[in-house]
This record gives C-alpha cells, sequence and structure tokens, in this order.
C-alpha cells in the first residue's frame, strides 16, 4: 500500500527508505482519515523480545488510568530485529498494539519514528525513541491534563533508570536482567505501576541533586502534537548512528524551544529503562562510551553547528506526588545514608 | 464574570494598596482582559479604608465597608460570597499578602487541566524568616518598606522571592513540593464554596482561630475535588498587627491552642491536615523561587 498518498504530513519520502510490511492489513486513505483519535504511541523496538511486553504492559488500558475509553494506538515499530517481534509474546494484553516490522532498516531509529509518524492518527503523538521503557501509571492522563491548560504543550516525562544507579555504572558493579526481573516481582509489578520509583534511579545527567524541578535534556516519552511534530519534520534522518546519537535530545530540543510552545516537565510520573542492549546502555567500558558520546556531539555539532544540546527554556510543572518514594529527592537523601555516603 | 477575589481587611490602611497592586490588571499575567472583581470588605477597620488609597490604580475594586463587624472574619466572607458574582472565587482571608505575578493565570490553568479544583498558593513571609520571630530581632513596617524597595516593586512581582521566606509548619526545610494545609489564597468555584455554607460562623475568635484551615479542609475533601497547589507563585504576609502572625511565638502558641480546641469542638476530630494528594502546576520563574535549592544552603 501506498503510504505517499496519506496527504496528512509534510515528510518526504527519503531515498532508499527501507521497505514496510504490514500487520494489520490494508488501509485506506479515506479510512485513516475518518479515524483520527486522540493519541499514538509511537513505539520504537531493536532486539527488545524480553523489554516490550512489558513496555507494552505499561500501555495497556487497564494499566493507564482513564484509558479504558481512549481512543489510542501504540505503532511499534520493529527496526530490523534480528528476531522479529512476535506478537504472540504481548497477546494477553488489552493494549491497541500494531506491529510495523521493518525488515531492511537503517541502524538509527530516524525513519522508524518518521513511519511511525507517518502511519500516526492520533490529535497527539507519544514518542518512545527506546522502547524498553516502561512507564508509571498516570502519563496519559497527567499528559492530557497538560493539552487541556495549554494548547500548545510539549509534554516530557522524566527518564529513570531500572535498578538502584544509573545502568551505565550499575552494569559494571552485576546489575543485569535477572536482576531487574527480581526487583520488578519484588514489587509485584504491574499490581501498583508507581511502585516503580521503590526501584528505579533517576538519570542525572551529571546533576549533583535530584530533584523534580531539574531540567531535562531529553526524554524516553515525549508528547507532542501530531500536527508540530510533522511540522518540525520529524525525526532528523541525518542522525544516523545506530541508535540515533544524539537523534533524540535533537527531537526534545528542538520542540520545547519551537516559538510559542509551553513546555511541560510532569512530576510524579517517569518511563523507566529495562537493561537491554542498547548503544550507550549495555555494559561497555566508560572508555567506550565517552567515545561514542563524542563521535555523536561531533554529528550534533555538524549538522547543528553548535553543540549546546541543552536546553534553557523554562518549563511549566505539572504533576503529583503519588506515593513517598515519588519523592525522588528524599529518596536520594536516603539511599545515601544507607550506603553510608555524606549527604550535603 | 470569571473571577472574585474576596478580600479581608482590618485596620491595614498600610497594606491594602499593595495588596489591591498585586491584584491589579497591569500587575497579574492576563489580567487585561479578565472579567473579575475584588471584593474588599473592610471588617470594622476602626479607621475605615479609605479608597483613595488605591485610586491610582488599575484594580476593579468593590469596597464593603461593616461597620460593627465581628471580630472573626466569618461573617465578612459570607457577606462578600453573596456579593460575589465571579464563576471562581479566589478568597484572600488576611488582606495583607501581595501576589506573585502569575498567581491567577496558573490557577486558570488548573481549572483548566484538572477536575473540580481547589487551588492553594503558597504563603511566604516578607522578610528573613517568620515574622514572628523576625520582628523580635528588629524587622518592622520601615525595614518592610525598605525590602520592597530594595526589589522595586511592582516592577517585576517575582523578584518578592528575593526578600521573602516561605512559612514552615515545622523544622524541616521546606520545598514547592510539601503539602500545603491552608492558604491565603485559595481558588475554587464560587458553586462549591456556596454549597458548603461558605465559612462557618461558629469559628468566632478575632480573626477567625482555625477558620482559614477548616475551609481549606473541608474544600479539598470534598467529592470530586482536585487538590491543587501551585509552584513558583506565591502570596506574601505583610507586617501588620495580626492575631497569630505578628505578635510573639509563645502568645502564639497559647493561642493556637485555644483554636485548636474551637476546632476540635466543632469538627469532632483535630485532623487539620488533609490527606488528599495534591496536583501541582506551576513554574519557577526566577533563581530565588528556586526555594528547594534554597534550603540546601
Amino acid at each position: 500500500m501506498k503510504f505517499d498518498a496519506l496527504a496528512v504530513n509534510t515528510l518526504k519520502r527519503q531515498p532508499g527508505r527501507p521497505q514496510i510490511m504490514e500487520h494489520w492489513g490494508v488501509l485506506s486513505t479515506s479510512r485513516h482519515l475518518e479515524t483520527l483519535m486522540k493519541l499514538s504511541v509511537i513505539l520504537v523496538a531493536y532486539d527488545m523480545a524480553r523489554e516490550i511486553p512489558r513496555t507494552l504492559e505499561s500501555l495497556s488500558r487497564p494499566y493507564q488510568e482513564g484509558a479504558e475509553n481512549l481512543e489510542y494506538e501504540v505503532l511499534l515499530l520493529d527496526n530490523g530485529s534480528p528476531v522479529p517481534l512476535d506478537e504472540a509474546s504481548w497477546s494477553a494484553l488489552d493494549v491497541p498494539v500494531k506491529l510495523i516490522r521493518i525488515d531492511d532498516a537503517s541502524t538509527s531509529p530516524a525513519s522508524a519514528i518518521n513511519r511511525g509518524l507517518q502511519l500516526a492518527r492520533g490529535e497527539l503523538v507519544c514518542l518512545m525513541i527506546d522502547g524498553a521503557h516502561m512507564l508509571t501509571p498516570g502519563v496519559f492522563r497527567m499528559a492530557l491534563s497538560a493539552y487541556r491548560a495549554f494548547d500548545n504543550a510539549v509534554v516530557a516525562i522524566r527518564y529513570f533508570y531500572l535498578g538502584v544507579g544509573e545502568q551505565t555504572e550499575s552494569v559494571l558493579h552485576g546489575y543485569d536482567q535477572e536482576l531487574e526481573d527480581g526487583l520488578l516481582e519484588r514489587i509485584d509489578w504491574p499490581s501498583d505501576g508507581y511502585r516503580l520509583f521503590e526501584i528505579g534511579t533517576p538519570l542525572r545527567s551529571g546533576a549533583k541533586r535530584m530533584t523534580w524541578f531539574n531540567r531535562l535534556a531529553e526524554a524516553n516519552c515525549l508528547i507532542m502534537k501530531r500536527s508540530f511534530f510533522q511540522l518540525q519534520g520529524g525525526a532528523d534522518e541525518r542522525f544516523d548512528f545506530p541508535g540515533g546519537g544524539f537523534l533524540n535530545l535533537d527531537i526534545f530540543k528542538r520542540a520545547v524551544e519551537a516559538p510559542e510552545i509551553t513546555p511541560v516537565q510532569i512530576i510524579g510520573e517517569g518511563s523507566f529503562h529495562q537493561l537491554h542492549g542498547g548503544t550507550t546502555t549495555n555494559p561497555v567500558s566508560q572508555e567506550e562510551r565517552r567515545e561514542k558520546l563524542e563521535k555523536y556531539r561531533e554529528q550534533y555539532r555538524d549538522i547543528r553547528g553548535h553543540t549546546d544540546v541543552m536546553s534553557k527554556v523554562s518549563f511549566t510543572y505539572m504533576g503529583h506526588m503519588p506515593t513517598q518514594p515519588s519523592n525522588i529527592s528524599a529518596v536520594e537523601k536516603r539511599r545515601a545514608r544507607l550506603a553510608g555516603k555524606p549527604f550535603e | 464574570m470569571k473571577l472574585s477575589v474576596i478580600l479581608v481587611a482590618y485596620d491595614m490602611a498600610r497594606e491594602i494598596p499593595r495588596t489591591l497592586q498585586g491584584l491589579a490588571r497591569d500587575y497579574q499575567q492576563g489580567a487585561h482582559d479578565l472579567e473579575y472583581e475584588v471584593i474588599l470588605v473592610d471588617n470594622g477597620s476602626p479607621e475605615p479604608l479609605d479608597p483613595h488609597s488605591w485610586a491610582h490604580l488599575d484594580v476593579p475594586v468593590r469596597l464593603l465597608d461593616i461597620r460593627d463587624a465581628h471580630p472573626s472574619p466569618a461573617q465578612a466572607i459570607n457577606i462578600a460570597l453573596q456579593e460575589a458574582s465571579g464563576e471562581i472565587i479566589c478568597l484572600m482571608i488576611d488582606g495583607a499578602h501581595i501576589l506573585t505575578p502569575g498567581v491567577f493565570h496558573m490557577a486558570f490553568a488548573c481549572f483548566k487541566a484538572y477536575e473540580n479544583p481547589v487551588v492553594a498558593t503558597r504563603y511566604f513571609w516578607l522578610g528573613p524568616g517568620a515574622q514572628n520571630e523576625t520582628i523580635n530581632t528588629g524587622y518592622d513596617k520601615a525595614a518592610e518598606d525598605a525590602l520592597l524597595r530594595s526589589v522595586d516593586w511592582p516592577a517585576d512581582g517575582y523578584r518578592l522571592f528575593e526578600i521573602g521566606s516561605p512559612l514552615r509548619s515545622g523544622p524541616e526545610n521546606i520545598n514547592w513540593l510539601n503539602r500545603m494545609f491552608e492558604s491565603n489564597c485559595l481558588f475554587m468555584k464560587r458553586s462549591l464554596f456556596v454549597a458548603q455554607g461558605g465559612a462557618d460562623e461558629r469559628f468566632d475568635f478575632p480573626g477567625g482561630g482555625f477558620i482559614n484551615l477548616d475551609i481549606f479542609n473541608r474544600a479539598v475533601d470534598a467529592p470530586d475535588v482536585s487538590a491543587a497547589q501551585l509552584i513558583g507563585e506565591g502570596c506574601f504576609h505583610q507586617l501588620h498587627g495580626g492575631t497569630t502572625t505578628n505578635v510573639s511565638t509563645e502568645k502564639r502558641d497559647e493561642s493556637l491552642a485555644k483554636y485548636r480546641k474551637q476546632y476540635e469542638e466543632i469538627r469532632g476530630h483535630g485532623d487539620v491536615i488533609t490527606k488528599k494528594t495534591f496536583l501541582y502546576m506551576g513554574h519557577l520563574p526566577n533563581d530565588a523561587s528556586k526555594i528547594h535549592r534554597k534550603a540546601r544552603q
């Protein structure tokens, strides 16, 4: 079927775009336009057979508050995984998934995101560039609240790692998928999704102290109006490193800095990264990781003409503090005390 | 109309013009075209408030002058509530509070974002600490005037954070996410406040005792109400002869014990802090507004 006939976006077909196989039948253009919905989640996966069922569970109707009657879709882009994702692994879940298998994928998720954007029917898109992130249960609810208050919002959800410690570090000290499974069992996930805060650690981005007010540099769950993301040109496919390099930072910064936008950070909700073979998060030495980041930074400079990846815009804050452990400042303090570390 | 501010004053000739400036069209963001009114109740001040003192301000004030007033503000609130025509009420039970410029804007954002919200604005003291304490170490009205001049108020209302201190409810450091238990700038739908019977006039102590806590608790604990509190906006208490705010801590503690007893008699329990989870709305407009950082110093 011809997606280029879908005149609902401004994306241009790139030469050499990979072949797409659709797994949910044929949509006509007219049907596509008729079935506009509230929200399209664009979820990109590569080699995440273990992680995707949990990610989808966290996007499911019984898990996300207010999703029972929400018109939404999860566009799951399998970006050329060596072993294709198996729909049977989430068939028990009540989540409106559409699997899009990209066989001849580029190693960057950029074109997969754009394919998702082309297919999306939601008024809003929720971009999850790294499909290994599980959400807390109020993400949809809070994001929709933000749009009621601010028509031109861009809504960012804070990034956490599963486990005590940032995974880039903790994997060097023995954190692995088995331990992660144990942690999730311990909080009886998914029965109360907010218990993820008990077993997670916020991404610090070098900050000395973590509070909900720390400025985000990126989000693995970023909600925007679809029309806005289209006007932005979607993901810039020049970010062609495996994993995208600074693609996610670039999407985030361009979105929150766009004119007339109200950037919103949500308090008390998070996306939690499951350990998988990510390009910067898997067990590689700090040296290897630094080298990679340097290459990414160079590419960013080549494309944007600067390396100022951190936005300085003022954020609006919305949200809540659903549980004691969602008070990330207090948790940090307690963990430092338990570890016998000084805490200023 | 959209909003009725109910502002109760007693013996606040010095403070009211600044309070009204904090509510003026050219000060509150988005108030230029807002349909609102400020119902200023002079609750029997010995010297009645003089409208000339705010004649230079662009603020839609209606003055209700109550002679032979009751020393509690309860009746004054209820009289104003009867007069109010706003869809939303902003209750300022202590008229000596100056607002930051985004209070209306952020409160309205709550009404759009959240279901039937009760919106609380955080309470600050003007000056370096709790005024009960700072008045013992030289803080006075002249010092306050000088502080306000030092930040060129009202040119940039967010500079109030540079000269104010958040109300603490204990020894712990305070931050924006701490749960609030009362507010001197409380928004709710007028229909909700009316349905609750307004202020309970049994709270008859001068100043009202725990009436403000009571109004807050009953409102946020009502069914189908969302409790919300603002981040990066505040109401700043000017020094005046308040019943608990500007007396020594010993006298204040004596009064608080009486107030608590009355609250327990009226409500049948002593729980003055709601257990409801609060929703947040706001921003951090300048460095001085980052009170969570100040707390670390």
